[in-house]
């Protein structure tokens, strides 16, 4: 669909997109933009959200950026004060920060990059959640999308921390619906498949080292575990999104729509560590 | 909102005033898409107000929608029938992009503890929910493959198409089936650019509730007051805190249907409030 053909279903609705400042969570920023809301791009890389809100400014959408640290929790309370504040209130958040792992098996995977990817993925959610569902609940409406992975569905070897991240932000997902939807509130989750995003190129690098694939035998290795035969766009999955932000999914709460082509899940197991 | 301008859609059991199929219909028309809508030759629904015509009411609404609607009365446990319907859609509209499996076996004595379901039953709702289900996608996956340019099936399975309930024993492994069927044929189709998925109500305000209703009422309880609670109960197991219109679930069908949903296949996606999260 061109974006013409979008009708402004988010016409007005106020949205905060975190990692906006490329890959998914800025494929959605400019999805969410074209349908008619007004987003705020927060992401830890400043610039280059700012360039990114510039460009969908230009392209006559509303949207601003901030800088956040979704792992400072009192940042993440602040900023969304601070937009409510302005735009006098917050329809929309998406949850797109997030980290990959250092591909690594359990045994020798360290308490710190555990916690790493645990801290960002998971507890910066939990941060921006809490405090989008405390204005919302205010409001009595509004909705949350968290992006999962189909890694949290179905766990992948190499990365617990990442898998065991976005498992837990599934059931936070559907934990936050029950108590938000007496509120009026809904609160779903996209698990994305392969997307050729930064993220994923960086964790196939690495991938591709400890299995000797070339980077291009890995592309198409994995393009070939997607029943649909293709990698993922990242506008497949802000499509989805603005979808679940959207009127059209009013009756949807606590579901979590995995968007892979019909991939469910990487399930090879490695072999035996050479010692 | 969505691109289905110049698309073909078939809705099957879509010729209730307040069912789920029409919605569907209607909702895939105002999105710019040519429908076949089918059900059975049906007497008018007794509860029912006796003004409503069926399949010919929703050819009128489509067109008055500025699309071309064509009615089949058909049965989708026949495979001759459904073959018939697919023929129509190709002779009247020329293709078939979309084909929705709505049709399902009218709630009767087939919700009653195992112990007391009868054989025929049994089979009556497999006939309907599950091989009418496997016929129309077989016959919409046929042409699909053929004409070469993807397509959309989407199948109604249920919300207890992945949770047993009491005395719905038939009808709950009719809706398993489904979603068993949908996840096995979006694999083999998928190369054909051609994505299956399912969606899952929970309980939807239908003329349906009412054959509900009398089939599982005490005779010593009157209509209205069962009929209340089961309302009440659908309520009370729903986060959103309502019972489900016929549009909620044609919304998430007119979605799936478009461009937007191109990257998804082998769903059975829960609209149903909230009320299961699974």
């Amino acid at each position: 669909m061109s974006s013409q053909e979008i009708e402004l279903q988010l016409d007005g609705k106020v949205a905060m997109v975190t990692g906006a400042a490329q890959g998914l969570g800025l494929a959605i920023a400019e999805q969410l933009a074209r349908a008619g809301a007004r987003v705020t791009l927060a992401d830890l890389q400043l610039e280059k959200a700012q360039a990114a809100a510039s460009r969908l400014s230009q392209a006559g959408g509303a949207a601003a950026a901030v800088q956040l640290d979704v792992t400072d929790s009192q940042h993440v309370n602040d900023t969304v004060t601070e937009i409510t504040k302005e735009q006098g209130q917050l329809d929309i958040l998406v949850n797109s920060a997030g980290l990959g792992q250092s591909v690594t098996p359990i045994v020798e995977l360290s308490d710190e990059e555990w916690q790493r990817v645990l801290q960002v993925n998971l507890t910066g959610t939990f941060h921006c959640c809490r405090a989008a569902a405390r204005q919302m609940e205010i409001q009595e409406s509004g909705s949350i999308v968290n992006v999962a992975s189909i890694n949290g569905q179905n766990p992948a070897a190499l990365v617990a921390s990442y898998n065991v991240s976005k498992a837990a932000v599934i059931s936070l997902t559907r934990t936050l619906a029950m108590e938000l939807a007496a509120y009026k509130v809904r609160v779903n989750a996209v698990s994305p498949g392969p997307v050729y995003t930064e993220f994923n190129r960086k964790v196939m690098a690495q991938r591709c080292k400890s299995l000797n694939l070339t980077e291009e035998e890995m592309v198409e290795r994995i393009r070939q575990a997607v029943p649909l035969g293709r990698w993922g766009e990242p506008t497949d999955i802000a499509a989805t999104v603005a979808f679940l932000c959207s009127p059209s999914a009013s009756w949807i709460t606590g579901e979590v729509l995995r968007v892979s082509g019909g991939m469910e899940g990487v399930s090879a197991a490695p072999p035996k560590r050479s010692r | 909102m969505y691109d289905l301008e110049g698309k073909v859609a078939v809705v099957t059991g879509a010729g209730g005033e307040h069912g789920i199929g029409r919605a569907i219909a209607a909702r895939l028309a105002a999105e710019g898409a040519n429908v076949v809508v089918t059900d059975i030759a049906r007497q008018p629904h007794p509860t029912g107000p006796s003004a409503w015509r069926g399949l010919p009411d929703v050819v009128r609404e489509i067109e008055a929608l500025g699309r071309t609607g064509v009615s089949v009365e058909a049965d989708v446990a026949d495979s001759t029938q459904v073959e018939e319907i697919a023929r129509q859609a190709e002779e009247h509209l020329g293709r078939i992009d979309i084909w929705v499996n709505n049709a399902a076996a009218l709630a009767g004595k087939d919700r009653v503890p195992v112990v007391d379901l009868l054989e025929a039953e049994w089979d009556h709702v497999q006939a309907i929910n599950a091989r009418g289900t496997f016929l129309g996608s077989k016959a919409a996956a046929q042409r699909m493959i053929h004409q070469g340019q993807g397509g959309r099936i989407i199948n109604i399975s249920s919300t207890a198409g992945k949770q047993g309930m009491p005395k719905y024993a038939a009808y709950c492994a009719s809706k398993f089936a489904v979603i068993g069927f949908t996840q096995s044929l979006a694999h083999e189709l998928a190369e054909h650019r051609i994505t299956v998925n399912a969606l899952c109500p929970g309980l939807v305000k239908t003329e349906r509730l009412q054959d509900m209703v009398e089939a599982l009422r005490p005779s010593e309880v009157p209509r209205e007051i069962f009929q209340q609670k089961m309302l009440q109960e659908a309520v009370d197991i729903t986060p959103l805190g309502r019972v489900a219109q016929p549009q909620d679930i044609a919304d998430v069908a007119a979605f799936l249907a478009s461009s937007q949903a191109n990257y998804i296949t082998g769903l059975s996606i829960n609209v149903a409030g909230g009320s299961l999260m699974d």
